[in-house]
């Protein structure tokens, strides 16, 4: 657009941010008004409350994504080793399973309890397994944006199938694992919290920030000033923050083509 | 191994995939024990099933109608931002998107929650259905802005060099695969809302989706009593199933049909 004259940054910054700013501005503007000007809410809620749970939340939420990541590692690596067809197969397989709703997964759940009778169990292998395929639906995605040169040049050099899942993909599907570790956190945490709703009796630390509102008939008035609302939001963007820092390399995968042709598109290849 | 240009999987392999996943679920739905008849039969009749089904596909629809513009608008001005903006603002895209949006949805009812008075029916699904909307759209936003980026340069290029105006551009390059691109991704947006649970729980104190519905019943059980509620809820979550499948169907459908690949 730069050949259309001395572009105005402020004016295009404007208008792009508009539709970022205008919807969360509004919710985190209703959210304050209502905690500032409603007494019932101006309980309190001790700083160490809700950094004790965080704290909790974060080291499941790493746990999970690390276990889940090493268990789905085996996987992407097969079917980056196969032909490109079945890697195909492999992809939309990885894709369809990491988009079925975290609620159709309960009654997998359930079944995998009333055959085990671990509720912690059942609960981590569920994780383990949604997480592991999103990691790979990830990782392949990533992997086929490189694939098609890959496979031609350590061919044309004589290289064997065994070789180049050696020498290309099983090193690829590692430093993805670091790549998509740090945003699996963030996810996890949300799941973490959505099953703090459903089964708080699993015991989940975060759970418990929304135990005695959720598990009442009658929710109990929650104790949360202004301030900690704020802090329980900004905390979440600065993890996410985090995560982006860490994980640049994942969406940096074409210097020409699609800056944006990330680990995050449908349409990296 | 010839290495082959098409890059997509034929549509009736990735159909039959998404099938495949579907009746794998709607499978576990149907192998949940009976409930013994001391717990509460909740089968769905038809006069709360009609009101459950047309909440569940009005919020889905709502979502999609606040969800649309604001990813449709964000996707196109930060398309033609300049090179570092775009990527800073794209990076602030991927922070919200990838946030645990449950804390804003939390956030987003605390208004209801405040309030002394009961909602209406129709403004709690209104405001719901808002809330499920900005939460949803920073992903379709991605997903949009990855499909304009992945548009070779040659074609702005050309356009350019035949003489069209800034405003020429939109209308014929920018706009079009933004429209062609949201479109493809919309399904997935209502699958998610129609799924989606939790806020609705928060938020709904009337039950009028089937999510809201089954997250009522489940709510605080312990392990066994859950595994009892949950059989009783059959009917709803195959229902569930079934509009999953529909709009993941729908989303593989235009992948391949809807206006080609950029």
């Amino acid at each position: 657009m730069a050949r259309f004259g001395k572009p105005n940054v402020f004016k295009m910054y404007s208008l792009a941010s508009l539709p970022l700013v205008l919807p969360f501005g509004l919710l985190l503007f209703l959210a304050v008004w209502a905690v500032a000007f409603t007494e019932v809410w101006n309980g309190g809620l001790s700083w160490g409350f809700v950094f004790g749970h965080l704290l909790d939340s974060l080291s499941v939420a790493v746990t999970i994504s690390a276990s889940a990541a090493m268990t789905a590692l085996p996987f992407v690596v097969t079917a980056a080793s196969l032909s490109n067809r079945w890697f195909r197969r492999s992809r939309v397989l990885a894709n369809v399973i990491a988009d079925v709703p975290q609620l159709l997964l309960v009654p997998i759940g359930a079944l995998v309890l009333l055959h085990t009778g671990s509720g912690n169990g059942t609960l981590f292998l569920l994780l383990l397994f949604f997480n592991g395929s999103w990691f790979a639906h990830h990782s392949l995605t990533r992997m086929a944006a490189t694939r098609h040169v890959t496979w031609q040049a350590l061919q044309g050099m004589g290289a064997t199938r065994w070789q180049i899942v050696q020498i290309v993909y099983l090193r690829q599907a590692l430093h993805h694992t670091l790549d998509l570790v740090p945003f699996m956190v963030s996810r996890v945490l949300g799941q973490v919290l959505f099953i703090g709703i459903f089964a708080p009796h699993w015991h989940l630390a975060p759970a418990s920030l929304w135990l005695g509102w959720t598990a009442a008939a009658t929710p109990p008035p929650l104790s949360l000033t202004t301030a900690e609302l704020l802090v329980l939001l900004t905390t979440s963007l600065i993890l996410n923050y985090l995560a982006y820092r860490l994980s640049r390399r994942s969406w940096e995968v074409s210097p020409t083509l699609g800056h944006f042709c990330t680990a995050w598109s449908e349409y990296c290849e | 191994m010839q290495i082959e240009t098409r890059a997509e999987l034929p549509r009736s392999e990735a159909i039959a995939i998404v099938i495949a996943v579907s009746a794998l679920l709607a499978a576990a739905i149907w192998l949940l024990p009976p409930a013994p008849p001391s717990v509460s039969q909740h089968r769905l009749p038809f006069d709360s099933a009609e009101l459950l089904i047309t909440g569940t596909l009005t919020v889905a629809l709502l979502v999609v109608v606040a969800a649309l513009p604001l990813a449709f608008l964000s996707a196109v001005f930060i398309h033609v931002l300049p090179e570092v903006s775009k990527r800073r603002m794209f990076a602030i895209l991927l922070i919200l998107a990838q946030s645990p949006l449950f804390l804003w949805g939390f956030a987003a009812s605390i208004p209801l929650l405040a309030s002394a008075q009961m909602w209406p029916v129709p403004a709690l699904v209104g405001y719901f259905s808002a809330i499920l909307g900005i939460l949803s759209f920073p992903r379709l936003t991605v997903q949009i802005l990855s499909e304009l980026e992945a548009m070779p340069e040659v074609w702005q290029e050309t356009i350019i060099g035949l003489g069209a105006s800034a405003r020429q551009l939109y209308w014929t390059l920018i706009l079009p695969a933004a429209r062609s691109a949201s479109f493809r991704h919309l399904f997935a947006v209502m699958g998610s809302a129609m799924t989606e649970a939790a806020v609705s729980l928060l938020i709904l104190g009337p039950t009028v989706t089937l999510a809201a519905d089954i997250s009522g019943g489940l709510i605080g059980r312990g392990a066994h009593q859950m595994l009892l509620n949950l059989s009783t809820y059959k009917l709803h979550l195959l229902f569930l199933v079934f509009l999953h499948m529909l709009t993941q169907l729908g989303a593989r459908w235009r992948l391949q049909h809807g206006g080609g690949r950029l």
